[in-house]
């Protein structure tokens, strides 16, 4: 029996973030993606300094593009929400209602779904934000930044509850175990930090090598930036721990720590489907579902472009979106 | 050996696959000597003056930010505009003009030296190889003469270097494999061109004495090779013999000097002042090579991740690396000349080919996160000499798309940097009978720079 060939996604539709020139000449990148259920939209952190809404289409769409076909790119819409500049990252309260942003202006801000102002606002890092989660039970904001912190905030006040200093490394990524006792955080040394979050303890590093060397600077330490884990995420189920960086995916198991795969490639973008059966993962010019029932990939999607930042699962884990420098979001059919 | 003397060679440094044995090394040096002696010894006519200055620079130290820095990210920050990238700027102290927010130790160092932010290049829209040519001469067309016309630094250490110097005039630290021809002595004769060497405190195993030769069996070879040249130039005054016997003492002053790019020499808070890059190692040895003669050092920022030529992930590595390392070295560079009383005697150039577009890339060919190439404006810094420091000349529109004021080309520089050394850039150098121009190109003397 001949082997299984991995299946190609639809494109169920493309969103091309829109172009204000008074606000960014050229093309802005998608840094970031997160879904907002109840709404029914796709939120997109882009370099123009402002969030972007996406509104997905009905499920399933009303008119699906015929196989082979490239569905018209629809506009997505700028919302009021701002920084003075780049929005590196977004994350959305478990209440479906919040979202918390972080960006280049070094700064947190708490916004509010149909609402243009933010509900709070605080300079939250020495230098970049680059990443912001929710624990789960919404209780914790973690935020991550080019100043090696990770800093933890009340997720109702946002008051300043603790400063987590281990890191030594510009931190990029940063992910919360399921059971939102544990807080990983990954950066440009290849290395994912474990904390205890009650205890505000280091409790493991776990070195995976995705560093970029300066071969020429062996006295400057060796290596550079950017580089490192750039995407990290952890099974719902609790069992895994994915990172992907400059060089390879690692997905590793969260209570030993041990290697179940590795795949080499660039990549930015990294998920798990709420069944954790399902990794996805952005790899030079694709994008990859690995299929953890099977052992192989399932799904290959070549989108042929650099840069996919970020992907996120929508409606249960059925739709993938994705979204980078090309400033467009893609949104694809896993059902099929 | 056989010696094939051509007229624009570059010594080149060993590089895996390029290696050349000391034996080697002589031979080249040799044919340099040989190649000069075809140029008649390069006279010059002296034509109308160029502008003079009270206190001309000896020496320069160019430091090429190899593959283009953003003008927006450095001299010519935008914040805020629909070009600005995700930097702030930063005040300095020049009233009203700001930089890039991690230049910080530059912004407080700016009475120092000078910006120009309306410069702009031969090509639009940047073009590697020709925009470097323009740089490194101040010229990018041949079409004019029939020969490969000079580099700045073979002009500098024609007019500035000492005719019993034994170390060559024009010294280029840089790990790139690139050898073009315009970045040597063209036309001038090899006596004058770039001597190559890999920077980042690394000396030539072709300055150092062969493996089984003791220094006093060099010597004793040495002394005996003079004594039979000494013999063999009875009744033969002949320029051609005399340029043989030169090449031969600055081969040697080469070997001799290899202690030059030793930096473990420097004192370990110097070192550390300077700090562990690549960019530190190759300023504190062209201070090195300042001091002990050499009027022009090519510093090129160049290799894996050292040059400025990012479309990718330009905005991190740009303010997590390059410009934190450019700022400390190049202000620890300026204070240690200055302590050293070197600064009034040196001119600092630091410029890349060309600049960075204002608009963001977004896919592969154009950079996603960074910037394309730009040749129609862009800026640099220079200094020391009889360079007037605290002002920056030119100014472009908001977005930082036009140059609106006091438009300047790579030519007008070049117009600048010769009288800013006391060369006259209207000397003509005379090549097999041709006269060759120093400086033809450009409309006029950057005159508000000098002092």
């Amino acid at each position: 029996m001949a082997p299984s060939q991995p299946k190609a996604a639809r494109l169920l539709q493309t969103f091309a973030m829109p172009v204000d020139a008074a606000m960014f000449s050229g093309v802005p990148s998608v840094t970031a993606l997160k879904p907002l259920p109840h709404a029914r939209v796709l939120l997109a952190a882009a370099m123009d300094r402002r969030v972007v809404c996406c509104e997905l289409p009905a499920d399933p769409p009303k008119t699906p593009p015929a196989p082979g076909q490239q569905p018209a790119a629809v506009p997505a819409k700028h919302l009021a929400w701002s920084h003075e500049n780049w929005v590196h990252d977004l994350d959305v309260h478990p209440d479906g209602k919040r979202v918390a942003t972080g960006g280049t202006d070094r700064r947190i801000k708490i916004w509010k779904w149909g609402q243009e102002k933010p509900l709070a606002e605080f300079k939250a890092h020495e230098d970049w934000v680059r990443a912001v989660a929710f624990a789960p039970d919404g209780r914790l904001l973690a935020s991550a930044g080019d100043d090696c912190l990770v800093r933890l905030w009340d997720g109702e006040t946002a008051r300043p509850v603790a400063t987590l200093d281990a890191h030594g490394s510009f931190l990029d990524s940063l992910a919360w175990s399921a059971d939102g006792q544990q807080l990983l955080a990954g950066g440009n040394d290849g290395r994912i930090h474990v904390w205890k979050v009650a205890a505000r303890q280091l409790t493991r590093s776990i070195d995976i090598d995705n560093r970029r060397l300066i071969e020429d600077e062996p006295l400057n330490g060796g290596f550079s930036y950017p580089g490192g884990i750039r995407g990290l995420t952890c099974s719902r189920d609790g069992k895994l721990i994915a990172a992907i960086g400059l060089t390879s995916l690692h997905v590793l198991e969260s209570a030993s720590g041990k290697p179940v795969l590795k795949q080499d490639g660039r990549g930015f973008g990294v998920a798990f489907d709420p069944t954790s059966r399902w990794l996805a993962f952005s790899q030079e010019k694709d994008l990859l579902l690995w299929d953890f029932q099977t052992g192989k990939v399932g799904y290959h999607i070549p989108v042929d472009q650099l840069g996919l930042f970020d992907i996120c699962f929508l409606n249960g884990g059925k739709q993938l979106a994705s979204g980078g420098c090309n400033g467009k979001v893609g949104l694809w059919d896993l059902t099929a | 050996v056989e010696l094939k003397p051509t007229s624009n060679a570059i010594v080149r440094w060993p590089q895996p696959g390029n290696s050349i044995s000391r034996r080697e090394f002589m031979a080249r040096s040799v044919a340099c000597g040989l190649a000069a002696t075809g140029l008649g010894g390069a006279a010059v006519d002296v034509a109308t003056a160029s502008p003079t200055v009270r206190k001309p620079a000896k020496r320069v130290i160019f430091v090429l930010m190899s593959g283009g820095p953003s003008q927006l990210e450095t001299f010519d920050p935008k914040p805020g505009t629909p070009t600005g990238g995700p930097f702030g700027a930063i005040p300095t102290r020049i009233p009203g003009v700001r930089f890039c927010e991690y230049l910080p130790r530059l912004a407080q160092m700016t009475d120092h030296f000078a910006v120009v932010r309306s410069l702009t290049g031969a090509h639009p829209a940047g073009d590697h190889i020709r925009d470097l040519q323009y740089t490194l001469t101040g010229h990018f067309s041949n079409s004019r003469f029939q020969v490969t016309r000079p580099s700045f630094g073979s002009i500098v250490a024609h007019e500035l270097g000492k005719r019993d110097a034994k170390l060559p005039g024009y010294i280029c630290l840089s790990p790139s494999w690139h050898d073009a021809a315009f970045q040597g002595a063209g036309c001038l004769g090899a006596k004058y061109d770039l001597m190559k060497f890999p920077g980042y405190g690394q000396v030539s195993g072709a300055t150092a004495r062969a493996d089984g030769v003791s220094e006093a069996g060099f010597h004793a070879r040495s002394t005996l090779r003079d004594a039979v040249s000494r013999q063999f130039l009875q009744g033969r005054q002949a320029r051609s013999a005399l340029r043989y016997e030169e090449s031969f003492a600055r081969a040697r002053g080469l070997m001799e000097s290899s202690r030059l790019f030793d930096l473990s020499r420097e004192p370990d808070k110097v070192r550390q002042r300077y700090g562990p890059t690549r960019y530190a190692a190759d300023c504190l040895t062209a201070r090195r090579l300042l001091e002990a003669g050499v009027p022009f050092v090519l510093i090129q920022c160049f290799g894996t991740r050292c040059d400025w030529d990012w479309h990718y992930e330009a905005f991190s590595h740009l303010s997590k690396y390059m410009l934190g390392v450019f700022d400390h070295v190049t202000t620890t560079l300026m204070e240690d000349l200055r302590e050293r009383g070197l600064w009034d005697e040196t001119l600092l150039i630091c410029t890349g080919e060309f600049g960075r577009t204002p608009a963001i890339g977004s896919n592969e060919a154009n950079g996603y996160s960074g910037r394309a190439h730009y040749a129609k404006n862009f800026a640099m810094l220079l200094g020391g000499g009889s360079i007037r420091g605290g002002q920056v000349v030119g100014t472009t529109n908001k977005d930082g798309t036009e140059i609106t004021a006091r438009p300047v080309t790579v030519a007008d520089l070049y117009r600048t940097y010769y009288p800013a050394l006391g060369i006259n850039f209207d000397k003509k150098l005379r090549v097999s009978g041709q006269p060759i121009p120093i400086q033809e190109e450009g409309k006029e003397t950057i005159s508000e720079l000098l002092a």
